[in-house]
């Protein structure tokens, strides 16, 4: 009897164990931003992957450490800079926007702009 | 023995590239001393003769070297330094064929053999069309191309260099990512694209060369741009399927720089295909075409030296062996700056006077040419920038997905809405230079006409806006997704795209190439507007036995089990997947090659409205196992949409052949 008693013990505690999931959050924003973070970082071994899908230790320790910054409350902000103080900013998928990178980000716009100046010539001069 | 001879018939092709370019009837362009050989009648004879012999004995060659070095593969002769590090004696017959031009120097022969098939191809379908003097100014610049590219590969990468003292027993084996369906289709196909561009870009220069591009020119170099172009959109497809099933993260595009070298490409022939219609049926914007098709050509070239050159691993490494890449880019520099010199002393003949209305055809059209530019420019400068800053020591940044998708989203979203827009348009009455003078009377009747004849079908063209911002707002919450506003914004767009061609269609009962490609397109977009919004995805620890759920899908991990192949052992991860009546098995791998190299295969079950995609993981101590599953819907509709665009593709080709031929 005891020993049946057990069984369905031991039944039960693999049914409440079950597949646990990697990164348990205590709601669907946490998880959602941790999604978010890890697709937009990069890992810094790999050739070009980022953090969600690289499967390097490195990334996995990342991915740790972004998750236990995640659910002890810090934000977004706090964990980027974190990340930029250790590895600089070339585990950022977006880069920053400030003097080194004008011309990356300004750069799209100028050229839409002086296609419109040009198409607008164009189409005067007839 | 197969190995010389390969060597050999390499050294033959180099020579019928340098023969294709000096053999080629002069030029009336250049003064005096070519004019002489003009005039010498028994060499000109002699040199038309010999025209075509070039190409052909050159096409031969390489098929040869091609096929010598396919059966170096086949025998498995490791003394050639390029098959022991791309073979080994286990690999199955059909990678064996594609491990040809796995490498960097098969690739390489690969790409001169294509160059040299699209011109055999060309000469004997358009020779005739054409005028001479045109057409051997097309033929030298092809040999030009050529003979650049031959000699790269022969002087630095040589795939038929062979190592007696050190050849090893079994060989290195191929990289086990490349072993997969994948590697036979995808890089023919792309090089197609690539490669093909070159005929555009000899048109460019020969029409720079003549000084003339006429409707019946630019109609003659329609077939060398939309073929080309519906090959690279094959390829690119088969690509992004390649990697979704082969990498296992479930994604299908990653902005990665070997993806951008085939995207640019891509978007600037799409542009340049709008731009040649226009100089074909209206006789304008010669010299926007001109400089398309340049470019266009530039981009494949600036794709193979990004590529090729290895600048992409590491721009250290690069400068550590710099010998194939200073090659290709001062190749690239010389071809180009030839180029783009040529035609900023010859454009002038090529200026016309827009003579256009606003809200014509015309006009939408060059528009769609400064967004593609635009595009272009962008995926360039991200692809370009974190290379040149390392390059310089300032800084190491990472350019990726979010930086694209702040800045080349609502370029496309913008696409999307004009491709919807603009085939409601008509073409503007062109004002003849004769009319010139009635012109200003003219031009305000016309204006008056257009107006009112477009107006009406713009109405109906705007009309369609109003359901699909409905649908486009409505439907995701139907379904039971979650509503975003981005989303809706760009369902809303693609389905504007989907109703205002079909309208199209049905107003002039047909459905002719255009209609088929922007279709494409609107199902492109709809596919990852719905893939990237309502993917979802689980992390776990499973133990075989337990079940999990995603999406309402039932996982249940029934067994693990070992299996052999020829060349590799597998873990096998056996899973039953349920929900409501659908019940299917999916299985995900791990396989273990010579060598210690493994790789994950994910399992895969789809249908066109979602993916499920299973990935096993590493092995943890108490018997479980790291499991990832996706859900990803709509995935098939990207690659479904980039195979009506070769369908487009395909239809325009068949219409210019039927046409032709009556």
């Amino acid at each position: 009897m005891k020993k049946f008693l057990f069984l369905i013990l031991f039944l039960f505690s693999v049914a409440i164990f079950a597949a646990e999931d990697f990164y348990n959050f205590s709601n669907k924003e946490q998880e959602k931003r941790f999604r978010d973070l890890t697709l937009n970082l990069r890992c810094l071994v790999c050739q070009n992957q980022n953090l969600a899908e690289s499967n390097a230790s490195l990334a996995a320790d990342l991915r740790q450490q972004v998750y236990q910054k995640i659910i002890s409350g810090e934000s977004d902000q706090q964990i980027i800079d974190y990340l930029v103080s250790r590895y600089g900013n070339f585990i950022l998928y977006r880069p920053p926007f400030n003097t080194k990178t004008l011309v990356l980000w300004a750069g799209p716009f100028l050229v839409l702009c002086f296609g419109m100046i040009f198409l607008w010539r164009a189409l005067r001069k007839r | 023995m197969l190995a010389n001879l390969g060597c050999l018939s390499l050294v033959m092709a180099l020579v019928c590239a340098v023969g294709q370019v000096s053999c080629q009837r002069a030029f009336s362009w250049h003064p005096a001393f070519l004019k002489k050989s003009l005039d010498a009648t028994s060499r000109k004879k002699r040199s038309a003769g010999m025209t075509n012999i070039f190409p052909l004995t050159q096409f031969f060659f390489l098929s040869l070297a091609m096929l010598c070095l396919m059966l170096s593969f086949l025998t498995n002769d490791l003394s050639i330094i390029y098959v022991n590090e791309h073979s080994h004696y286990l690999l199955p017959f059909i990678y064996r064929i594609g491990a040809t031009w796995s490498g960097h120097e098969g690739s390489l022969l690969l790409w001169c053999l294509i160059l040299s098939g699209w011109t055999v191809v060309f000469l004997f379908c358009s020779q005739k069309k054409l005028s001479s003097e045109f057409f051997s100014a097309v033929m030298k610049t092809l040999g030009i191309v050529s003979t650049g590219f031959i000699s790269f590969l022969l002087f630095t990468s040589n795939p038929f260099k062979q190592d007696f003292l050190n050849a090893p027993q079994i060989g290195n084996d191929l990289t086990p990512v490349l072993q997969d369906p994948g590697l036979i289709f995808h890089p023919p196909m792309l090089y197609f694209g690539y490669v093909g561009f070159a005929i555009g870009f000899a048109f460019a220069i020969a029409a720079l060369i003549t000084g003339k591009f006429e409707s019946d020119t630019a109609r003659a170099c329609r077939p060398w741009i939309i073929f080309p172009w519906s090959l690279l959109s094959v390829g690119i497809v088969l690509g992004s399927w390649w990697a979704y099933r082969e990498l296992g993260w479930g994604g299908w595009w990653f902005w990665d720089p070997v993806e951008n070298a085939s995207l640019l490409p891509w978007l600037s022939a799409t542009a340049l295909i709008h731009s040649l219609i226009v100089s074909e049926k209206r006789n304008v914007f010669k010299g926007w075409t001109i400089l398309l098709a340049i470019i266009t050509f530039a981009l494949s070239l600036i794709g193979t030296f990004l590529v090729r050159s290895g600048v992409l691993v590491s721009v250290h490494a690069f400068s550590n062996d710099p010998t194939r890449g200073i090659f290709l880019l001062s190749y690239l520099a010389l071809l180009i700056g030839g180029a783009l010199l040529l035609y900023t002393f010859r454009i002038k003949k090529f200026y016309q006077a827009p003579n256009f209305n606003f809200f014509s055809r015309e006009t939408f059209l060059l528009m769609n040419s400064v967004i593609l530019v635009t595009a272009v420019a962008t995926i360039l400068l991200g692809t370009l920038y974190p290379i040149i800053l390392d390059a310089l020591n300032i800084e190491k940044i990472s350019v990726g997905e979010p930086y694209f998708n702040t800045v080349f989203t609502p370029l496309m979203l913008i696409l999307i809405l004009l491709m919807g827009l603009a085939p409601h348009l008509k073409w503007s009455k062109a004002v003849m230079p004769a009319e010139r003078g009635a012109r200003e009377v003219a031009s305000s009747d016309f204006k008056l006409k257009t107006l009112d004849a477009t107006s009406r079908k713009k109405r109906s063209a705007g009309m369609t806006m109003i359901p699909s911002t409905l649908l486009g707002f409505s439907l995701p919450p139907l379904f039971g997704f979650n509503f975003y506003f981005l989303t809706a914004i760009a369902l809303s767009f693609s389905i504007y795209l989907l109703l205002s061609t079909c309208v199209y269609a049905y107003q002039h009962k047909k459905i002719n190439s255009m209609v088929i490609a922007h279709i494409g397109i609107a199902v492109i977009a709809l596919g990852i507007t719905a893939n990237k919004s309502f993917s979802e995805e689980r992390q776990i620890k499973m133990k075989p036995g337990e079940t999990v759920s995603l999406a309402g899908y039932q996982f249940k991990f029934e067994n693990m089990n070992e299996t052999q192949s020829a060349n590799y052992q597998s873990l096998v991860a056996n899973f039953t997947v349920t929900k409501n009546n659908f019940s299917s098995k999916i299985s995900a791998e791990q396989r273990l090659y010579a060598y210690e190299k493994t790789l994950g295969k994910p399992g895969i079950i789809f249908n066109p409205w979602r993916d499920l995609h299973l990935v096993l993981g590493n092995n943890f101590p108490d018997d479980a196992w790291a499991i990832r599953i996706y859900y990803k819907p709509f995935v098939r509709w990207i690659w479904a949409g980039g195979f009506l665009l070769f369908i487009a593709g395909m239809v325009s080709l068949l219409k210019y052949y039927k046409r032709s031929k009556s």
